[in-house]
C-alpha cells in the first residue's frame, strides 16, 4: 500500500503523543532528585534507576508490599473470573432453557450501571460483614463475573464452527466433554487475551480498593496516589512508582506485540 | 452483532451448573448492591447516628444541593469534550491505520498501551508535566503556567488526558472494522465511479455503524464513569471545576458521611447515564433506519 502524506503526518504526529509522556516517565524514573529539578535528563542512568526503584520498594512507603498485594489479586481474579465467565457464555451460546435471552440481556445490562452506584451500598454491606481492610473485601463482589468477557466470550462461541462441536456430541462427548476438548482449544488465544485483560483491569483498579481496602491492606495504585500526595516535590520516586505501575502494560505490549493486534483486530468481532 | 447461528448444540442439557458462579458474581456485584441502594437512599446516617429509613426528601434535598447538581454539570461537560475529542481523533488515527502493513501492527500496539496502562500512574505522569511548580513544563519554558490550577483550563486538560488515554483503543476499533468490510464491495463502488468521500459516506460509514454505536456507548460510559484520573490530576479541583459525579458521590458518603445524600445521588446518577445512552440510541436508530 503506497504511503500518503496525511497518513504518515497523522500516524507519526499520534505516535510522538501517545510516546512522549510515556518516555518521560521512564527518563524521570531514571534521574536523581537533584537533576530532575534541573530537567537534567542527560544525567539519567540505570544505575540511579536501580537506586530509585529500591528506595521506593523497600524505603517508608513499602511499594513492594502494595506491589504483592496487588498481584495476588490479580492472580485469583484470573484464575476464578475468567473460568467462571467462561462456562457461563458457553451455556448462553449452545444451550436452550427458558428465560435465556432476558437473563442474558439482564447481566450485559450490568455494564450499563456506573461503578460508583454499586460501590456506595457494597462499601456498606462488605463492612458489615467484617470484610473492610481485607483482600477478601477487595475480591468478593467481582471474583466470579464479568460482563464484559461474558460479551465477548459469548460472542466468540458464536463464530465457532458448530459441525464441528455437534459432531464432538455425536462421538459421545457430554457438554463439559466439548467445552474441555472442542471448544477451549479453539479458544485458545482468545482466552489468553481476555485473561490479560482481566488481569491488567484489575491492576489498574482503584476506586473499589481504596474505598474498601484503602491504606490497611493498599494496592499498588492506592500505595501510588498516597505517595503522590505524601512526595509532591520528590517526583523522581513518584515516576519511579508510576514506572513500575506500567511494567504490565508495557509487558503485555512487548510479550504479545503482534498477538495482540492480531487476536484484538481479527478474533473479536462486534 | 453478528448473525445467530441458531443450531443449538445441546438442547437438554443442564445450565445450571454452568451459569452458578457467574449468576452468584452478578448477585454479588450487583444484583445486592442495586437491591440495598433504593433503601439505603432514604436513610438519615451518618455511620454513628442510629439509622433512621424513610426520608424520601433525600431525593429533592440532593437535587436542591448545587454542589451535587454543579458535578452533574461538570460531568456531563467533561465527559462530552473527552469522548468527542477521542471519537474525532480515534476515527482520524482509525482510517489512516486501517490500511497497515506488518510494522504498522508494533504501531497499533503501542496506541494500545495508553489505554491498558493504569490510569493511577498516566495521572501521576500528566500531573508531573503539568504542575505548576517543579512541573516539566513550567520548569521547561521558565515561567509558571497554571493549567491544572486556573478552573477556567482544568476541566478541559482532564478532557484531554481522558482522550489521551483512550484514542488509541478507540482507533484499532474503527480500523479493525474498516478491515472487516469485504473488499469487493469497496471494488464494485470503484468500478461504478465512487471516490474516496463517496466511498467513505456511502460504504465505509454504514458498514461501520454498529462499531460506531458500540464504541461511541462505551467511550461515552467510560468518560462519565472517570474517578482515578482525575482523584490524582486535580482532586476535584480547583475549586470543584473537576468534581465529576464519581467524585462528589463517593465524598458525600465517606468524607462528610451523609450516606442517604450520597446513594439518593447516585440513583440520580445512573438515571442521567442511563438517559444520555437513551438519547445515543435513539439518535443511532434515526441516523440508521433507512439501512435496515
Amino acid at each position: 500500500m503506497k504511503i500518503s502524506l496525511p497518513r504518515m503526518l497523522v500516524l507519526s504526529l499520534f505516535l510522538l503523543v501517545t510516546a512522549i509522556p510515556l518516555v518521560l516517565v521512564t527518563l524521570g524514573a531514571m534521574s536523581s532528585d537533584a537533576a530532575l529539578s534541573r530537567l537534567d535528563f542527560g544525567q539519567a542512568s540505570p544505575a540511579q534507576f536501580v537506586s530509585n526503584i529500591s528506595e521506593v520498594l523497600w524505603g517508608p512507603s513499602q511499594f513492594a508490599a502494595a506491589l504483592g498485594n496487588t498481584v495476588l489479586l490479580c492472580v485469583v481474579m484470573v484464575a476464578l473470573q475468567v473460568p467462571s465467565t467462561f462456562i457461563a457464555a458457553y451455556a448462553f451460546a449452545f444451550f436452550t432453557f427458558p428465560g435465556k435471552r432476558g437473563l442474558y440481556v439482564t447481566l450485559v445490562a450490568a455494564y450499563l450501571i456506573p461503578a460508583v452506584t454499586t460501590v456506595i451500598p457494597l462499601f456498606f454491606v462488605m463492612t458489615a460483614l467484617g470484610m473492610k481492610g481485607t483482600p477478601l473485601g477487595i475480591l468478593l463482589p467481582y471474583v466470579l463475573f464479568s460482563p464484559y468477557a461474558l460479551v465477548l466470550f459469548r460472542e466468540r462461541f458464536e463464530t465457532l464452527p458448530h459441525e464441528l462441536l455437534d459432531q464432538a456430541r455425536v462421538d459421545g462427548l457430554g457438554p463439559w466433554g466439548v467445552l474441555w476438548h472442542v471448544a477451549a482449544p479453539l479458544m485458545k488465544s482468545f482466552i489468553t487475551l481476555i485473561a490479560l485483560v482481566t488481569f491488567v483491569t484489575m491492576w489498574n483498579a482503584f476506586l473499589w480498593p481504596r474505598l474498601i481496602a484503602g491504606a490497611a491492606w493498599p494496592t499498588a495504585t492506592v500505595a501510588m496516589s498516597s505517595l503522590q500526595g505524601q512526595y509532591d516535590s520528590n517526583w523522581h520516586l513518584v515516576l519511579s512508582a508510576a514506572f513500575l505501575a506500567l511494567i504490565p502494560a508495557i509487558s503485555a505490549f512487548v510479550i504479545v506485540r503482534n498477538n495482540l493486534v492480531t487476536t484484538f483486530v481479527e478474533e473479536t468481532e462486534i | 452483532m453478528n448473525q445467530r447461528n441458531d443450531s443449538v448444540v445441546f438442547m437438554r442439557a443442564k445450565p445450571l451448573l454452568f451459569l452458578a458462579p457467574a449468576l452468584l458474581g452478578a448477585l454479588l456485584a450487583v444484583g445486592i448492591p442495586l437491591v440495598t441502594l433504593l433503601p439505603l437512599s432514604t436513610v438519615e446516617w451518618n455511620l454513628i447516628s442510629p439509622l433512621d429509613w424513610g426520608h424520601w426528601d433525600n431525593f429533592a434535598r440532593v437535587l436542591g444541593n448545587p454542589q451535587f447538581t454543579d458535578s452533574l454539570g461538570t460531568t456531563l461537560v467533561i465527559a462530552f469534550c473527552a469522548s468527542a475529542l477521542q471519537l474525532l481523533l480515534g476515527g482520524v488515527i482509525g482510517y489512516y491505520l486501517s490500511v497497515w502493513t506488518r510494522s504498522m501492527k508494533v504501531l497499533a500496539a503501542l496506541f494500545l498501551l495508553p489505554w491498558m496502562a493504569a490510569p493511577v500512574a498516566i495521572a501521576v505522569a500528566w500531573k508531573w508535566i503539568l504542575a505548576p511548580t517543579g512541573g516539566l513544563l513550567s520548569e521547561s519554558m521558565g515561567f509558571r503556567q497554571d493549567l491544572l490550577t486556573n478552573p477556567a483550563t482544568a476541566p478541559l486538560v482532564v478532557a484531554c488526558v481522558i482522550a489521551w488515554a483512550g484514542t488509541g483503543y478507540t482507533a484499532l476499533f474503527v480500523a479493525s472494522g474498516l478491515r472487516s468490510i469485504p473488499r469487493h464491495t469497496l471494488d464494485a463502488a470503484r468500478i461504478d465511479g465512487a471516490g474516496p468521500s463517496r466511498l467513505f459516506w456511502n460504504i465505509q460509514l454504514p458498514q461501520m455503524r454498529r462499531i460506531a454505536f458500540f464504541l461511541v456507548v462505551t467511550v461515552t460510559l467510560a468518560s462519565l464513569n472517570v474517578y482515578d484520573l482525575v482523584y490524582v490530576l486535580t482532586g476535584g479541583g480547583p475549586s470543584g471545576a473537576t468534581a465529576m459525579a464519581t467524585f462528589t458521590i463517593t465524598q458525600t458518603a465517606l468524607t462528610t458521611f451523609q450516606v442517604g445524600e450520597s446513594a439518593a445521588m447516585a440513583i440520580i446518577f445512573t438515571v442521567v447515564e442511563l438517559a444520555v445512552i437513551a438519547v445515543e440510541y435513539l439518535f443511532y436508530r434515526l441516523l440508521t433506519r433507512r439501512f435496515d
